[in-house]
């Protein structure tokens, strides 16, 4: 193992214990051989690992939470999740609760089916009147020659007071 | 039910449905480490109450989006470490570190210890002079490590960061240390 790498592991692997049985062995070898290495390890256990031993633990001020529980309390969502008409409702929703995919995969195969429904089947009561031109032509006719008698008798009136009244 | 750190899957829905009482108890099992955490990352007292109270609010208007996907510690812990990382940029972007080590130059000299208390005083300065020559990328690392014990594993989770960035990272953070550590002594000589 080369020195440059033995100093990188002590710096980290090494000191923090992370490292692997057969690892450890090897560079606990090298240092018992290496007195470069070995003072390089004593140099890091003095500068950045003693210094950080048994360092006081604090803990935050009661006040701290004081000032956190007023806070949330302001927060807090304003149902009553026991007894109350809202949990009623909100039971009821989650009982009806429809994923929103779901619902609108199922909507879209609604729509499509009466659709297709729609425009495929052909309504059995409605039934296609067949007109004979012959007998239109017949009905056209007799109905310009009754105008033209009427035209032809000049009796355009219908009889009524109204019309005497004006004519 | 399945336990998270002794915080209950119960607990965790019935604090996301506004329950005071179960949020305390996530409070209770995680407001030592992010107070520590905030404390040494942004090396002040007030401050890191303020991160303290952020952090835990923040967890308490998304514990309705928690997934289960990991941990609540690894959850909170990341929180807890973006905000305080959050506050020292802030802070580092106002102070000047070189009047830190001066301070504690002057201080060093002044105090000699001789009691626990004075121990534990000085063993504070030197900390706080250590992690202020780090930025605050390194200096988490550090504080995650050396003073919370957490593995390569858990500070790469909590920062949402690769392994080996972990490794770099208290590589170079040990790297400064050592360098400034030398000073130090060269200095109280």
């Amino acid at each position: 193992m080369k020195c440059e790498d033995v100093k990188e592991l002590i710096l980290t692997d090494y000191l923090d214990e992370q490292l692997g049985k057969e690892q450890k062995t090897q560079i606990e070898q090298h240092l018992t051989t290496c007195s470069d290495c070995k003072e390089y390890e004593l140099l890091t256990r003095t500068a950045v690992v003693e210094p950080f031993n048994n360092l006081e633990k604090h803990n935050p001020p009661e006040a701290t939470w004081n000032k956190i529980r007023e806070q949330i309390e302001e927060e807090r969502p304003q149902y009553e999740p026991e007894n109350s008409f809202a949990d009623l409702i909100l039971r009821i929703k989650e009982f009806l609760y429809i994923p929103k995919p779901a619902f609108v995969v199922t909507s879209i195969l609604v729509l499509l089916l009466v659709g297709i429904t729609v425009i495929t089947l052909k309504p059995d009561n409605q039934k296609v009147v067949q007109v004979n031109p012959e007998s239109q032509i017949e009905c056209i006719n007799y109905l310009m020659t009754v105008f033209d008698q009427e035209g032809a008798n000049g009796n355009d009136d219908f009889g009524t007071s109204i019309e005497d009244y004006f004519l | 039910m399945e336990t998270i750190d002794n915080i209950t899957e119960n607990i965790i829905i019935e604090a996301s449905e506004g329950s005071t009482e179960a949020f305390e108890s996530i409070y209770k099992a995680y407001s030592g480490f992010v107070y520590n955490v905030a404390f040494r990352v942004v090396n002040n007292i007030d401050e890191a109450q303020e991160v303290t109270q952020e952090v835990f609010l923040t967890v308490y208007r998304k514990l309705k989006s928690f997934k289960f996907k990991s941990s609540l510690k690894t959850w909170v812990y990341r929180i807890a470490v973006n905000m305080a990382i959050d506050y020292a940029r802030k802070r580092s972007k106002e102070q000047d570190h070189t009047v830190l080590y001066e301070d504690y130059n002057k201080l060093s000299k002044t105090i000699d210890p001789v009691g626990e208390e004075d121990v534990r005083e000085e063993q504070e300065k030197t900390i706080s002079t250590l992690l202020e020559a780090l930025s605050p990328n390194l200096k988490v690392c550090i504080v995650l490590r050396s003073i919370e014990g957490l593995s390569y594993q858990e500070i790469a989770e909590s920062l949402s960061i690769n392994i080996n960035t972990v490794r770099s990272r208290l590589k170079r953070a040990r790297e400064k240390l050592i360098a400034l550590r030398k000073e130090m002594v060269k200095n109280e000589m």
